[in-house]
């Protein structure tokens, strides 16, 4: 399984990528949303962990990107500002979760097995 | 008043009277004494003015408020024509022209009374003209044959009619101008007692000795409605005696705020007569500055915290993952130092959460709440947490109450204030919750055994980050009173040191568009 981590932080995306790997899932990472949707075509994953505010294009953005361009890769959105909840909510479905920041690992992983289970 | 009081030139008539009555003697005194007898000392004429110049030093130093009384001074113009009379007598003067001093006497009459004088003094002087003529020797009578002398009479009428007649004009001029002017000084006063009486700040006036000599009605209206008016007057007797004028404001002891504005009292000559206190109760202002104050602490909180959820909680939660990390790939038993980490990157984040929530704008979010099943549900999950579970705490419903407004965030409220207690208490913490209705508000009254607030507090406990909790951040209270602003509701404390707190929060009920069924509880404690 090949991920994608999409966030302007570094240090979050190396958290992540840290992570993943010791789940055995192979880990990209991103600068932001134009960076993102690139390797997102150039590579394919099967998962999506976006940062919502970024610099350049920011993750609800390119939730809706790709999910215009018909991809049902399961996609994860965190925040620090969970008010923003809602807004993920109106472009969600069942294969978009919401967590927000500070992201606890043992909940990332529930949640990666949860949308991942059926496979892609 | 004195009615003569009045009379515009009172004190210079007389002594313009006094002065005339000088001039009549010395008239006399020089004419007839040098006519009889050249500057012989001893003629009857120089005896009878010597007599009369101390009849009339007398007079003026000895009856002197005689010569206010019309009788008295009539008494004197008789006098006058008599000493006129007998000394023009005596110089053998009378077929002389100097039957004009009787003109001197009519002139006093006319000057002090007018017409109602003039006239009698004059008829009185042509008696005593006509029957001294009729006594004299040589002529007598036979002198009226010269139409000269007979017209002499018709004069002294004239001249009484003129100078009355011009006396009483005078008069009535004078009468007319002090009406006017009455009527000018009845106005103004009218217009500056209702500037005072209008005026709603309390005037206070002192004398230099200090007594109250004038007070409007809204400084009477302060004082009974229970103001204290000693630091008031106080601060006006320091105020006079530093020679200072000020203003300050102050705390009276019901509580309520004062300004006093100190002024000197001056006359029109500039001499400090007394001393002006205006004093304004700006308790509303003060409230409605400290609310301002409030809401821009709140603005500014806004600013800041959308800065500190995103730059504080990015790295925040790259160390609470990374211990997550190590705790995985470790088996040294570091599992409790990665506890710790972990519960207080969650103590931050908790902090991260408060600051958010007092940031947060009113989302006008609207939907039907019943405070008791709020209330039941934030006792229930207090209960389930470890921290709260040992804790005493009773609901008391006497009536359900229904508002309109955000159930997640009034759920905060009654959370906040509730932990709050137990917090403050620690062990044996006990709560007492009682929901009742007044009116058209509904109320939550909510006890705790903690140690209370101390007085100079209570006001600070609402203001972010003030705190008397250990470890508390001091946004629990702030966002209560938020929460409860944005719902139109109040919070109030009791307090006092020793005695735990009550703080009441008041809500306004929502108006039931239908009739709606309104349930009621038996009233007693539950657990």
């Amino acid at each position: 399984m090949k991920a994608l981590i999409v966030d302007d932080e570094p240090s979050i995306r190396y958290l992540f990528s840290e992570f993943l790997k010791l789940k055995g899932i192979e880990a990209d990472e991103a600068i932001d949303g134009f960076e993102g949707i690139k390797k997102f075509h150039e590579n394919g994953y099967d998962l999506l962990i976006l940062d919502i505010k970024m610099g350049e294009k920011h993750g609800i953005e390119v939730l809706e990107d790709i999910r215009r361009q018909g991809y049902k890769t399961p996609v994860i959105v965190c925040t620090a500002y969970k008010h923003l909840k809602e807004d993920v909510m109106i472009v969600s479905d069942e294969k978009v979760a919401f967590m927000s920041k500070p992201v606890d690992l043992q909940e990332l992983w529930k949640v990666i097995k949860d949308l991942t289970k059926n496979g892609n | 008043m004195d009615k003569r009081a009045n009379r515009v030139w009172e004190i210079g008539e007389i002594d313009f009277f006094i002065i005339f009555r000088w001039l009549l003697i010395l008239l006399v005194l020089f004419l007839t004494g040098y006519n009889s007898a050249g500057w012989s000392r001893f003629t009857l004429s120089y005896k009878i003015a010597v007599i009369y110049v101390v009849f009339n030093v007398v007079i003026r130093f000895k009856f002197f408020n005689f010569l206010k009384k019309d009788s008295f001074l009539f008494l004197i113009y008789f006098f006058d024509i008599i000493f006129v009379s007998v000394a023009l007598y005596t110089s053998g003067g009378i077929d002389q022209t100097f039957y004009v001093f009787y003109f001197l006497t009519i002139l006093m009459a006319s000057i002090n009374s007018g017409l109602k004088s003039s006239i009698p003094v004059a008829i009185i002087s042509s008696f005593i003209y006509i029957w001294i003529t009729g006594l004299s020797k040589d002529l007598g009578f036979s002198l009226f044959r010269d139409p000269s002398y007979l017209m002499r009479i018709p004069f002294l009428f004239l001249m009484a009619f003129m100078s009355g007649l011009w006396k009483d004009i005078m008069d009535r001029k004078i009468k007319t101008k002090e009406k006017e002017n009455k009527e000018t000084i009845k106005k103004l006063k009218g217009f500056y007692e209702n500037v005072i009486n209008s005026v709603t700040s309390g005037i206070v006036v002192i004398n230099n000795k200090g007594e109250i000599i004038l007070t409007n009605p809204s400084y009477n209206k302060l004082i009974r409605d229970g103001i204290d008016a000693e630091p008031i007057l106080e601060g006006i007797k320091i105020s006079q005696k530093k020679r200072v004028e000020f203003t300050t404001s102050f705390k009276e002891k019901s509580g309520r705020i004062l300004t006093l504005i100190t002024s000197f009292l001056k006359d029109s000559g500039g001499r400090i007569n007394g001393s002006i206190g205006i004093v304004s109760d700006i308790t509303k202002e003060k409230e409605m500055e400290t609310e301002l104050e409030h809401s821009k602490h709140l603005a500014y909180l806004g600013k800041m915290a959308s800065f500190i959820a995103h730059e504080i909680r990015n790295p925040l939660g790259v160390i609470r993952g990374m211990s997550q990390l190590i705790e995985m790939k470790s088996n040294d038993g570091i599992d409790g130092y990665v506890d710790k980490i972990k519960e207080n990157a969650d103590r931050i984040d908790g902090i991260i959460d408060d600051i958010l929530d007092i940031a947060k704008r009113e989302d006008g979010k609207k939907e039907i709440v019943n405070i008791a099943e709020v209330m039941r549900d934030v006792i229930s999950s207090l209960r389930e947490n470890e921290k709260y579970r040992n804790s005493d705490i009773k609901l008391k419903v006497d009536e359900e109450i229904i508002v309109e407004g955000d159930k997640e965030r009034l759920r905060r409220v009654f959370n906040n204030i509730i932990s709050n207690g137990i917090e403050i208490k620690g062990e044996d913490a006990e709560v007492r919750i009682a929901i009742y209705k007044e009116k058209e508000n509904g109320y939550v009254d909510i006890k705790d055994n903690g140690p209370g607030i101390p007085e100079d507090k209570v006001e600070k406990i609402f203001e972010p980050f003030f705190s008397t909790k250990e470890g508390g951040t001091g946004l629990g209270l702030a966002i209560v009173k938020k929460i409860l602003t944005e719902h139109k509701g109040k919070i109030k404390v009791f307090s006092r040191l020793g005695e735990g707190a009550l703080f009441r929060v008041i809500l306004p009920i929502r108006k039931s568009k239908g009739k709606e069924k309104e349930v009621q509880n038996e009233g007693t404690y539950s657990r």
